[in-house]
């Protein structure tokens, strides 16, 4: 009879063991990568909408009077009225944005939601972050809504030409009849990071063409 | 007494298990170091990345400076030597209104200061041709690994026209 070797109970029952075990660690690396890779598409999304965002207010804001006219004695922009904006934004957490463009300013000129609806020969916006969402509301409406979600708060300070030079000061108190305003320099903030103003808050200085 | 079994079912020979280690240590350094290329790859596309913003950050500050004090004052004034950025820059036009050189030179610090705090070996360089300005941000593109003939690393640059 030929001698043959088999396996024996104990030998089959490690082997399962070790097999067990080598799934078992499948398993949970299978549901850790599943769970990163949302994890990450969620986070891609949030990212892009955001990018998004940033890029169409920072358009905005450099539109803001920007067909009017330059000359070197011209430079009054449009002028925001914010009592016509504000009135009903209470709650922003951080600043208030208001913009205005000309309404004969040609195609480009739009309010935040892609309209051309003037009041008063100007077609304003504002933008304010609140509950998370990034809002916007055109001064002839009375309610708002949000652009999108994933905001913790929005900072700003407007660059204002003085006689004697220029000089940065918080968007709340930007001269309410646009006098004199260069430039915007805008802070989104995203939730989860952590909170910043101007001048920490780096690469969110949007100009104000002329 | 002991028995000997058929060739058949006999294990791995030594020789066996060194062709077979030496097999999973080639495949080891291949994917280490496809990896570590593809991590040098990612950085620098990060740093780019940071480059540019950086470098349109610059523009819009100057622009503002163009819309107040013109186009040649800023020529003017943003020239070399650039700051260094190792220095913490000051708050500066917030407490008052600015004047050209004093706005330029706060533009400046501040913006040195923010290229040196992502890029800390970078350099930043500006030149004047026929009333542009070209701003350059350069920095080596693999500063930890020397090449052979003992020369620095090359560099990686990024640059604007203003």
């Amino acid at each position: 009879m030929t001698p043959q070797s088999g396996s024996s109970l104990v030998g089959l029952l490690v082997g399962l063991a070790l097999g067990l075990l080598v799934v078992g660690i499948g398993v949970q690396s299978f549901a850790y990568f599943s769970g990163e890779t949302l994890n990450q598409q969620v986070r891609l999304a949030t990212a892009t909408s955001q990018r998004v965002t940033a890029h169409f207010l920072s358009a905005q804001a450099r539109h803001a009077g920007g067909l009017m006219p330059a000359s070197a004695t011209n430079r009054n922009l449009v002028s925001p009225q914010p009592a016509t904006l504000s009135s009903v934004d209470a709650g922003a957490n951080g600043a208030v944005l208001n913009v205005a463009q000309p309404a004969t300013a040609g195609l480009d000129t739009a309010d935040c939601l892609g309209r051309r609806k003037a009041v008063g020969n100007q077609i304003q916006s504002s933008f304010w972050v609140s509950n998370e969402n990034l809002r916007c509301r055109p001064s002839n409406e009375s309610s708002n809504q949000p652009l999108s979600a994933g905001w913790a708060q929005m900072t700003g300070e407007v660059a204002i030409a003085t006689p004697v030079g220029i000089q940065w000061l918080p968007l709340a108190l930007s001269p309410p009849d646009g006098d004199g305003i260069l430039a915007y320099r805008l802070c989104l903030t995203a939730l989860d990071t952590p909170v910043l103003t101007p001048p920490n808050c780096p690469l969110t200085h949007r100009t104000r063409t002329r | 007494m002991r028995t000997t079994l058929p060739q058949a079912l006999q294990g791995f020979a030594l020789i066996d298990a060194l062709v077979a280690l030496v097999i999973v240590g080639i495949m080891t350094v291949g994917f280490s170091n496809a990896w570590l290329q593809f991590q040098r790859t990612t950085q620098l596309t990060q740093m780019r990345q940071t480059a540019h913003a950086l470098l349109d950050d610059l523009a819009q500050n100057l622009l503002v400076h163009d819309a107040r004090f013109g186009t040649a004052s800023r020529i003017t004034l943003t020239t070399v030597p650039l700051p260094s950025g190792d220095a913490l820059p000051g708050i500066a036009c917030r407490d008052r209104a600015c004047n050209a050189s004093e706005f330029s030179h706060a533009t400046l610090q501040a913006w040195a200061y923010a290229v040196h705090s992502a890029l800390p070996l970078a350099t930043l360089t500006v030149t004047t041709e026929s009333g542009w300005q070209r701003w350059e941000i350069a920095w080596p593109q693999n500063p930890s690994a020397m090449p052979a003939d003992g020369t620095e690393s090359p560099l990686a640059r990024i640059f604007i026209w203003l």
